[in-house]
């Protein structure tokens, strides 16, 4: 299917608000839904609705059946084995998991990365000595500095294969090596702003990753549902976080005997309907070609820093090329203290929806651009179109709210 | 009134006056039994379908003067994937005459009714296929004992998951038992042999006992591993059968299937009439001297071709060439269709593929991920994709090389399977059910 033609597909594009049609530029905080996933959900919703695994009756079996199957999905995608795919809330949670799961010690050296999400910061800095590496002059990675922090022998790397404010991909290929013959580092990826885009799709049969970490409402699905794939290994490994009901074969007066990967950390019932929203929504992405999804990718991305660069008053976080990038933009725009009236006129008066903040990602945004940002995010609906309109829209807003 | 026709009859009159289901079912079809005179009569019967036992079971398809606790009732429950699930209930000693006259058509495997054996089999299968706990890592040898000797060995529902240490049990255990009979699924038991390979083990022993095949199409790629691995001394064959009636047919040594009608009647059903010899048709089957829960007119929902041409190895029961599930049939644009075994027979034993999937994800659309081995050559891939891409009239088809294939949630492990033959439209025109 054609990315700009998909557009179609999703409903909530279809409404205009105060008479408006709708530009939705927030695709990095969430995606929109197409009709296939919200289908799949209400028809769960309306034709099953039971609970998974355990009931012998008819209904659980099938939901029981469709529920594995999208688990099945995403490990082919992956290349991964279906035992390797652990249903979580989201990346939060499974980065959590992980972190707490290793028995960790305070003293134990983690690297990370300046632009990483505060989930892929804050969990390691609780568990462990997190060390962070910087960015490099041109608002990317600073690859040096991770060689040497590599010289510390941390036991784990937590990667973040795109960065949700500068939209960097990192070369995790690359940086996995390296802290594989470093010292054999654990490498944890945190791959919810990449999973979205086939042509970033990761592959863990061929990239020598241990854990990757994933939202389904980044990626067309809806919210409540994630992934965290393990090597079986290192699942194993892992310590359940969370313990109860549906994690265990066996609990009698003394003890208790889990069940094997990745049961053991499930516990409670999940996110029966979103876990099948997860595997409309990767069907749907499945239509797109990975050179498809690149092209448009790059096309958008272009469009990000052409649009800045080309206006004296906003400054632009991070490289300023389209490879190696995704279409995402924080922008800060010069004099402007407080963004909420900027986003708020850009909602109001044009349709515009994109964000303001530090964007979960405090640390980078402060020491780069001062304080809060304007994000904008694009995705597979949207068209460089529509970048140029937020561009015309803010020059107007900026003229008339006095910034230039 | 011949002599096999008056098996027939007596069937329906058992299953009339004993069985709540079929009664109704007579009824409902404005029929009765005086009705059913001769052997073209039975086309009036309307086909029973697996939902009706489904339903009907305990109650109404158990006769009448039996329970689950009378002597010699076994119970069996087929998987309960895709909405199909069934328990249902054979005399044990009918299951035993079934088997037998199966099994006569090769005397390789005579040597499992030897008078007095106490046969020992060893079972590796999906772990839905049988009742006892064989996928749970920390179950062992005597709670996956069945009474009638069968040790069930342990593995994962989803095969290509199984841990290690689980195949070094299962493997352990079949030279600690020493089965007579190795009783498999193919791809299961390839993918065991594959696992032996990379451990460095080798057979527990090449001589002295038997393997058949059953639960799934044998692919020529799973049959090639087994055979190669076993070597020709171990006697090898394919058996057909359901859950809910046991072995209904037989390979014989020639390798060509042979139905029984000893214990059934068997019809080839194609557009509601009695299909041509060499015609794709369902198989609809009538248990014959069942006391215990008849079925009558029984849609297997089973594709089948029955030979025009009697058998090379002189048996005489009717050689037939089991195409696969109606569910699984591959659609073409045109209408035309290809079954699993016509797609088997396309990719043949390919030394390079250790397992196959095709999917069809909709109408002319088809995706086929294999696992490879070191034979692999991108020419073989090549020629392949280009006799797929003939075969099914289509370009549309992505190849690609991979390292898992799930099974479905219950174990098994469909060779093709198919998004389009499920729908109710498309699987009227080959199948009552």
């Amino acid at each position: 299917m054609d990315l700009v033609s998909c557009k179609s597909d999703f409903p909530v594009l279809e409404r205009h608000i105060d008479e408006q049609k709708i530009t939705y530029l927030d695709s990095a905080a969430t995606s929109l839904k197409p009709r296939s996933v919200i289908e799949a959900m209400s028809n769960y919703y309306s034709q099953n609705g039971v609970n998974i695994h355990r009931g012998k009756y008819y209904l659980s079996e099938e939901a029981s059946d469709s529920y594995e199957r999208v688990r099945y999905s995403i490990a082919q995608y992956l290349g991964a084995y279906g035992n390797e795919i652990v249903f979580t809330k989201g990346t939060t949670e499974a980065l959590n998991m992980v972190a707490y799961g290793l028995n960790l010690q305070s003293d134990d050296i983690v690297v990370g990365f300046l632009d990483s999400h505060h989930a892929q910061m804050l969990p390691w800095r609780r568990a462990a000595d997190l060390r962070l590496v910087n960015l490099n002059d041109e608002g990317g990675i600073d690859l040096d500095h991770y060689y040497e922090l590599l010289k510390l022998k941390p036991k784990v790397v937590v990667l973040t294969h795109c960065s949700n404010v500068t939209g960097t991909v990192a070369p995790i290929d690359q940086m996995t090596k390296a802290a594989k013959e470093a010292c054999d580092a654990i490498v944890v990826v945190d791959a919810a702003q990449s999973m979205p885009h086939p042509h970033l799709r990761i592959d863990v049969s061929k990239l020598d990753v241990d854990f990757v970490a994933f939202s389904a409402h980044k990626m067309l699905g809806p919210t409540g549902v994630g992934c965290l794939y393990g090597k079986s290994a290192r699942l194993n490994e892992l310590r359940p976080l969370v313990v109860g009901g549906g994690m265990v074969d066996w609990v009698d007066m003394e003890g208790s005997q889990e069940r094997k990967i990745p049961h053991r950390f499930e516990a409670g019932t999940p996110a029966i309907a979103s876990t099948l929203g997860f595997g409309a929504a990767l069907n749907y992405l499945k239509q797109f070609g990975e050179e498809a999804s690149l092209a448009h990718t790059e096309e958008l991305t272009e469009a990000i820093i052409k649009g800045a660069l080309a206006r004296d008053y906003i400054q632009l976080l991070g490289t300023k090329s389209a490879k190696n990038r995704c279409a995402i933009g924080s922008l800060r725009i010069k004099g402007c203290e407080d963004l909420s009236d900027i986003a708020r006129s850009l909602s109001d008066s044009y349709g515009i929806m994109c964000r303001t903040g530090h964007m979960c990602a405090q640390p980078i945004v402060d020491q780069q651009m001062g304080g809060e940002v304007l994000r904008i995010s694009a995705y597979i609906y949207n068209t460089t179109e529509e970048i140029d309109r937020f561009y015309q829209s803010l020059d107007e807003l900026v003229y008339f709210l006095g910034l230039v | 009134m011949d002599v096999a026709f008056k098996k027939i009859k007596n069937e329906l009159d058992y299953a009339y006056n004993n069985t709540g289901f079929f009664r109704k079912h007579l009824d409902q079809a404005g029929l009765t039994l005086a009705d059913i005179t001769q052997p073209s009569d039975l086309l009036k019967i309307p086909p029973t379908v697996k939902r009706n036992y489904r339903q009907g079971f305990p109650a109404s398809v158990i006769a009448s003067g039996y329970n689950l606790k009378s002597p010699y009732v076994m119970r069996f429950q087929s998987s309960g994937t895709e909405g199909d699930r069934l328990v249902s209930v054979v005399l044990s000693y009918d299951l035993a005459r079934r088997q037998a006259s199966c099994i006569s058509v090769n005397p390789a495997f005579s040597s499992l009714w030897k008078p007095g054996l106490k046969l020992r089999t060893c079972r590796f299968a999906a772990p839905n296929c049988s009742d006892v706990e064989c996928a749970n890592p920390n179950s062992t040898m005597e709670s996956r004992m069945l009474p009638d000797g069968t040790l069930v060995l342990p593995v994962y529902h989803d095969l290509l998951t199984t841990p290690e240490h689980m195949i070094h049990r299962a493997l352990d255990e079949i030279e600690q038992y020493d089965p007579h009979l190795l009783f498999v699924d193919p791809t299961h038991f390839a993918f065991l042999i594959r696992a032996m390979k990379k451990a460095g083990r080798v057979p527990h022993k090449k001589e002295g006992f038997c393997i058949m095949s059953g639960y799934t199409l044998c692919t020529q790629v799973a049959r090639r591993q087994i055979k190669e691995c076993f070597g020709d001394k171990v006697a090898f064959a394919d058996m057909l059968g359901m859950s809910e009636l046991g072995y209904i047919g037989f390979e014989c040594p020639a390798g060509h299937q042979h139905i029984n009608t000893k214990d059934y009647h068997i019809e080839f059903i194609k557009d509601g009439q009695l299909a041509k010899p060499g015609e794709l048709a369902e198989m609809v089957i009538t248990t014959l001297g069942d006391r215990l829960s008849p079925h009558i007119r029984y849609a297997t929902g089973d594709l089948y071709r029955l030979s025009p041409e009697p058998c090379p190895c002189g048996d005489s029961a009717p050689m037939v060439r089991h195409e696969g599930r109606v569910k699984n049939v591959l659609w073409l644009n045109d209408g035309s269709l290809i079954t699993p075994r016509e797609l088997d027979d396309l990719i043949g034993p390919a030394p390079w593929i250790d397992m196959y999937q095709m999917n069809q994800l909709d109408d002319d659309e088809f995706s086929f991920h294999y696992m490879s081995n070191d034979a692999w050559t991108q020419q073989l891939e090549d020629e392949l994709v280009e006799m797929l891409k003939d075969t099914l009239k289509t370009r549309n088809i992505h190849c690609s090389t991979t390292n898992y294939l799930p099974a479905d949630r219950g174990g098994k492990f469909m060779s093709c399977v198919s998004s389009v033959a499920v729908r109710d439209e498309k699987r009227r025109l080959i199948s009552w059910i």
